[in-house]
């Protein structure tokens, strides 16, 4: 399976706040994704990042055109979300959690073991299959996470600030680990993150956006070479090019005033 | 930390308190301290149950109550989740319906007792009602509440993998919620024994209930404490045998939240 391309124009989201009172998450955002391309969205807290992700998982109504494939978002999904908080469900071990998304799509039990198992051991996990997510690491139950979000190879995954509670070895390791699983399925992804040197490793472009209501204000291309080491990637000149040039836009937008 | 020998230590002290309160209850009896035909002596008390249970007394009136017991609670408890979960997918039906399931949670159900009697005759019929109606109410507030207590996290993260509703309600909800279910099965089954016994005093023609109230009706107080001790037994066994569902089910958890 490969990725989907990604397409939104003129795309609105508006809540309903406690106070009865309309706020704009999201305005007039167009953004077109690639079939396997890896996009960074940055910007400041609360500008709309997550709203984004979740209108393409079909779990918030929106007004204007969007499409995943050929499709509006919703309905049947064939997503890979990878949360803040992970979504381990704490009854079932790392095994039979990475078997979820196979599990619902009615894969026998035999073949959905294999392939759980296969993916857990890829990840360095082999030896945990059969331990409960209360009694593994953090960066261990992130990995878990990643494989569970991914085992199905979605053609679209959508990431939401994933590795924020990770120190940052381990956090270099999974995004290594991350990086490689989308690379070999081609799938698209939809990164939001706080951390600039986490989005230029790890993607082909990244959008910058706008405190709420959040709007593109930036985008960059970041041609650098793949398959990448996220570690080694950071100390290239180029990357510091990029660095510079897209703190420089983010600046104007993250600084309180 | 329980050692062993603390382990052996208070299994001895109990032994001597739980024997010396027989024997003392036996003494003083004998002496005429207390009246024998309300409190019967132990030994005439063993005697009666010696007897019940040679003459498959005991099994036969255990087997009336379990059944009663066994089927209404399968029904009522399988009734409470599925509407439970049902009402948790409606928030709106869960708001309309609300202060009715107040008001029948609320009621000493075991009360409908006598119309179920009226409504379903005398056989085990009534009973499975009383039973239903007790424990039904039980399992779906609680279902309810461990729903609600289900990290939405979860429901989102199954739902992004491509989850149905009905997926979602049995491989997510169900799952997190089987804590409090359990919780809930327990206080059904002591409620389901209850009123299967309560049922069975207003009118039936076997189970416990049935055999207390007869020995009632003819002042057999030896025979109301053999019965009474037959209950006793049988509400221990029932609860060690939903404890053992429970640490097999519940097993995942840690140990704090157990």
């Amino acid at each position: 399976m490969s990725g989907v391309p990604v397409r939104m124009h003129g795309l609105d989201v508006t809540y309903r706040a406690r106070d009865a009172t309309d706020v704009s998450a999201l305005h007039a955002v167009d953004l077109a994704v690639e079939a396997g391309q890896v996009v960074a969205i940055v910007g400041p807290s609360g500008c709309g990042k997550t709203t984004l992700l979740n209108v393409l998982a079909g779990f918030v109504p929106y007004r204007g055109e969007v499409s995943v494939g050929d499709r509006p978002p919703g309905g049947r999904r064939d997503i890979g979300y990878l949360f803040q908080r992970d979504t381990l469900l704490p009854w079932r071990s790392l095994q039979a959690n990475v078997g979820f998304a196979l599990e619902i799509r009615g894969v026998g039990a035999a073949k959905r073991a294999a392939e759980s198992r296969a993916l857990l051991d890829r990840l360095g996990l082999g030896g945990f299959a059969n331990a409960y997510p209360h009694e593994v690491s953090g960066g261990m139950a992130k990995r878990a996470a990643l494989a569970q979000a991914l085992i199905h190879a979605p053609p679209l995954v959508l990431l939401d600030e994933p590795f924020g509670a990770l120190d940052a070895f381990t956090r270099a390791a999974v995004e290594q680990d991350l990086l490689r699983l989308i690379e070999q399925y081609g799938s698209t992804a939809l990164f939001v993150t706080h951390n600039l040197q986490e989005a230029i490793a790890l993607s082909d472009r990244v959008v910058v956006m706008s405190a709420r209501p959040g709007r593109i204000v930036g985008d960059h291309a970041i041609d650098l070479p793949r398959p990448r080491n996220v570690l080694d990637v950071q100390y290239t000149d180029r990357f510091a090019r990029f660095e510079k040039e897209i703190w420089a836009q983010l600046r104007d937008h993250v600084v309180v005033r | 930390m329980k050692t062993p020998a603390s382990g052996l230590a208070l299994a001895a002290g109990r032994a001597v308190l739980y024997v010396g309160l027989l024997v003392l209850w036996e003494i003083l009896t004998r002496a005429g301290v207390i009246d024998a035909f309300f409190f019967p002596e132990p030994s005439k008390i063993a005697a009666a149950l010696g007897d019940l249970v040679v003459r498959g007394d005991v099994v036969r009136e255990a087997w009336v109550t379990t059944v009663e017991m066994l089927v209404g609670l399968v029904v009522g408890s399988g009734a409470g989740i599925v509407v439970g979960l049902i009402l948790v997918r409606l928030p709106r039906l869960e708001r309309l319906t609300g202060p009715l399931v107040y008001f029948l949670y609320s009621l000493p159900r075991i009360a409908l007792a006598p119309m179920f009697v009226v409504a379903f005759g005398l056989g085990i019929g009534s009973k499975i009602a009383t039973v239903i109606f007790t424990v039904f109410f039980v399992l779906l507030i609680n279902t309810v509440a461990g729903a609600r207590s289900v990290s939405n996290d979860y429901v989102r993260g199954a739902r992004a993998l491509g989850a149905t509703d009905s997926q979602i309600a049995w491989k997510v909800l169900v799952p997190g919620t089987l804590a409090w279910i359990f919780s809930g099965l327990r206080l059904a089954v002591s409620l389901a024994f209850l009123s299967a016994v309560v049922a069975e005093f207003v009118g039936s023609t076997g189970g416990f209930g049935y055999r207390l109230q007869i020995a009632a009706v003819y002042f057999n107080t030896v025979e109301i404490f053999a019965w009474l001790f037959v209950l006793g037994a049988f509400a221990v066994l029932v609860s060690a045998v939903v404890g053992v569902f429970e640490r097999h089910f519940l097993r995942w958890r840690p140990e704090t939240l157990r």
